[in-house]
């Protein structure tokens, strides 16, 4: 009895040894990739969260406390009215961009899937914005959408369309609507200007390639004995999309919501290529409007406030997350 | 809850003090006594120092070259190594490099910059006055030196948020003069530069010509730059911020003017608006009769000619009352605090850039204008402006010229006055409301920047 007992404390202590060996184990595989997150993603937001809490103009002044996130958040302060519009840049930026890009990427994405001829070469076309440097291609769309040569005004000239500004056309685009209708549309009612849409163009044409990728392999992965077997049970083609294509795919198009949404509100390059913010700061979304803080204004605390709106604006993008994620992660069926 | 707060303070107050420099926030106005002496020392040995610069291309190449020609000449066992830090993105990316060389304790001896990023340097209490430097008797220039380099580049060196500190020294200048299509002038009949500012409009508005439709090909004149604008306020007897620094001046009745006639001309539609810099293309092409552009573009303009034949000039804004015609701008050169044989060496390096030969080299082959007015009897430049008449007509205007003020926040200040130009040309706002939004603005930073 005694000796059973020993045989069993035995094997349970030499099975809590393996198991920290394996964990041990475990932790080794991934420390250097801990190391490198930490080093070079923890290590730097800590870093820009303590200077968040300071005064630091060129250089560090002195501690602050949560000054510079009441300075940002105190509707009476000038840097509020800023922040706000800025927001509300990045809020329509986000809405004419990843809707747009989602629904194309889909469309496209059944057309592939159905077998058009040359597929393959359709994947690459459509792939290359994607692949194509955000620099080179937003200089290319800069000509493109140039106010006085450019050939979108060209061709909508063609169709009996005026020339527009775009990229340095601060309306808004329910504005110049209002306005080519003969109605009066009040500031507030404007809506996002047009150098805005315009940028919205050009983000939706680079990413739609990556989202109609990422729809085609989670539209190959569904079985085709599932559609089948729909067929053969008397299915149409509509109740077979609602009732198979897209639950099966749900969990691409979750991701691909999320990826979008969170990459839209951090866009940067194409912005400072296209724009830069302007014109009237109708297209300084918050990464532009922290970048603007931090390099022009830094000799009045641009570097603590700069860190104080990225943390905020931090908050507001893992807020959102967590909203799609409540809203739209119930809905998606992971089979 | 708590606790976590306070390791979160701890982490916070870990980290500032690990990254904020010892060095105290300095604003004091009155330059060190240790400065005073160190422009008088001798170097015992030799001295590297450094300087960061915005040069690219066959520019970095010449600049090389000018280096080089000093490391082997100077004689003191000063080695100067020249580094293009700006990342391709010239002013800004030097800037930027620079605020992380500060956080860093590692600043370079010599940083190209603008004015007013070096006034955010000073803030740090890394920038030398080199007033002392200037009239050190032994190491300093001579009172002729002086007088020969033109007193609006000099002046812009003093900065007011600092007493008037000395602390940069000129590098690379151009100023904002009007160019003018010559040929078109003639056909038009004008046969002298305008001599008031309603003189432009009507020789502008004469310019314009209409196709078939309607659509307008030739227009007078180009919306005006930020720095044209800026200038027609120096020009009229206006000031961009006021002397004492006390409020903003350009939403004075002088830019106000200006702004009007920029809103009838778009209007009227003898004003064009340009994308970026495509009015090169129309006034090479002859559809522009007058338009206001940096010294530079003389080289710009001759590219877009590609060799066709059109007379064209540089010739004084009209005359709006006060002495400056025109604003001048460009980098400056500033020196870091290190040692003071580094410092005397990077003065030592300064001083020999700009002496006459150095500068008209520099200017020759750069296009930017000499710092000095002896430079217009060198051999070198007399060739240049030879093929280059357009360069020697915006030098002779040089004295003429006045820069913007040296101070900190001015940047921004110049970003509240584009967007009233911004405005007026996309029809936001009318001239009047633009520029006195833009005045509340850019007296708000001014404000906050002192």
């Amino acid at each position: 009895m005694a000796a059973e007992v020993w045989t069993a404390r035995a094997r349970a202590a030499a099975r809590d040894r393996r198991r920290r060996l394996e964990h041990l184990q475990a932790y080794l595989f991934i420390a250097p990739a801990l190391l490198l997150i930490g080093v070079f993603h923890v290590l730097p937001g800590l870093a820009a969260l303590a200077i968040s809490l300071t005064r630091w103009g060129v250089i560090y002044e002195r501690f602050a406390g949560l000054e510079n996130y009441a300075a940002i958040l105190d509707p009476s302060g000038a840097r509020f009215g800023e922040f706000v519009n800025a927001l509300g840049v990045t809020a329509w930026y986000v809405l004419m961009t990843v809707p747009v890009e989602m629904a194309i990427a889909l469309l496209l994405a059944f057309v592939l899937y159905q077998g058009t001829v040359g597929r393959g070469a359709y994947r690459v076309v459509y792939v290359m914005p994607y692949i194509t440097s955000v620099v080179a291609a937003a200089t290319i769309f800069e000509w493109i959408f140039d106010a006085n040569f450019g050939i979108l005004n060209e061709a909508l000239g063609v169709v009996g369309i005026g020339a527009q500004a775009w990229l340095r056309e601060p309306r808004g685009i329910f504005q110049m609507l209002g306005a080519a209708a003969g109605l009066g549309v009040p500031d507030a009612l404007a809506g996002p200007g047009l150098s805005l849409v315009a940028v919205s163009i050009f983000t939706v044409w680079h990413f739609v390639g990556f989202q109609t990728i990422v729809f085609l392999a989670g539209l190959t992965s569904i079985s085709r004995e599932l559609y089948e077997a729909a067929r053969i049970d008397g299915a149409n083609e509509r109740q077979i999309l609602r009732r198979i294509t897209i639950p099966l795919l749900s969990p691409a198009i979750f991701f691909v919501a999320i990826i979008a949404s969170v990459g839209a509100m951090r866009s940067f390059n194409q912005i400072y290529v296209l724009t830069n913010g302007g014109p009237l700061d109708t297209t300084r979304t918050v990464p532009l409007l922290i970048f603007h803080t931090f390099f022009e204004r830094t000799a009045v605390n641009g570097i603590g406030l700069g860190s104080a709106m990225s943390f905020i604006f931090v908050l507001i993008i893992v807020a959102f997350t967590v909203v799609q994620f409540r809203v739209l992660g119930r809905r998606v069926f992971y089979g | 809850m708590r606790s976590g707060l306070i390791a979160l303070s701890a982490v916070a107050a870990i980290l500032v003090g690990a990254c904020a420099p010892g060095a105290p926030v300095t604003q004091s106005g009155a330059p060190s006594a240790q400065a005073t002496s160190e422009g008088d020392i001798s170097l015992s040995g030799p001295v590297t120092v450094t300087i960061w610069h915005n040069q690219t291309g066959i520019l970095a190449k010449g600049f090389q070259d000018l280096v080089d020609e000093f490391n082997k000449t100077n004689g003191k066992g000063i080695t100067v190594k020249a580094e293009d830090q700006s990342g391709g993105r010239s002013y800004t990316g030097l800037y930027q490099k620079m605020l992380g060389a500060i956080q860093a304790g590692a600043t370079p001896d010599m940083i190209v910059a603008v004015e007013n990023q070096v006034a955010d340097y000073a803030k740090a209490g890394v920038i030398v006055d080199l007033a002392p430097y200037m009239s050190s008797p032994k190491n300093g220039l001579t009172r002729d030196a002086l007088a020969d380099i033109y007193a609006p580049y000099l002046a812009s060196n003093k900065y007011p948020q600092y007493g008037d500190q000395t602390l940069s020294f000129p590098f690379i200048k151009s100023l904002e003069v009007l160019y003018r299509n010559d040929d078109l002038a003639k056909e038009l009949g004008f046969t002298a530069p305008p001599k008031t500012w309603a003189e432009l409009e009507s020789q502008a508005k004469a310019a314009v010509k209409k196709d078939a439709s309607g659509k307008v090909t030739r227009w007078g004149m180009s919306t005006l730059s930020l720095d044209s604008f800026l200038g027609s306020v120096l020009n009229k007897g206006g000031a961009i911020v006021k002397p004492d620094l006390s409020a903003v001046g350009f939403d004075g009745k002088e830019g106000l003017s200006t702004l009007q006639m920029e809103e009838r001309g778009i209007g009227e539609g003898w004003m064009y608006i340009p994308k970026g810099y495509d009015w090169q293309d129309r006034f090479a092409e002859g559809n522009l009769l007058y338009v206001g552009g940096t010294s530079t573009s003389v080289g710009f303009i001759l590219d877009s000619l590609k060799g066709k034949a059109l007379d064209w000039s540089v010739v004084p804004w009209p005359d709006g009352g006060a002495k400056v015609r025109g604003e001048q701008f460009g980098g400056v050169v500033a020196v870091t605090k290190s040692t003071p044989e580094k410092q005397l060496a990077a003065w030592d390096f300064l001083k020999w850039f700009s002496d006459t030969k150095q500068t008209s080299r520099w200017a020759a082959l750069s296009g930017y204008m000499p710092v000095r007015a002896s430079a217009a009897n060198e051999q070198v430049l007399k060739d240049y402006w030879a093929k280059r008449p357009q360069s020697k007509q915006a030098f002779d205007l040089i004295p003429l010229s006045q820069a913007g003020p040296s101070i900190r926040g001015y940047q921004e200040i110049r970003d509240a006055a584009q967007e009233a130009l911004t405005k007026v040309v996309t029809k936001k706002a009318t001239a009047a409301d633009a520029l006195s939004a833009a005045g509340v603005k850019a007296n708000a930073i001014l404000k906050e920047n002192q």
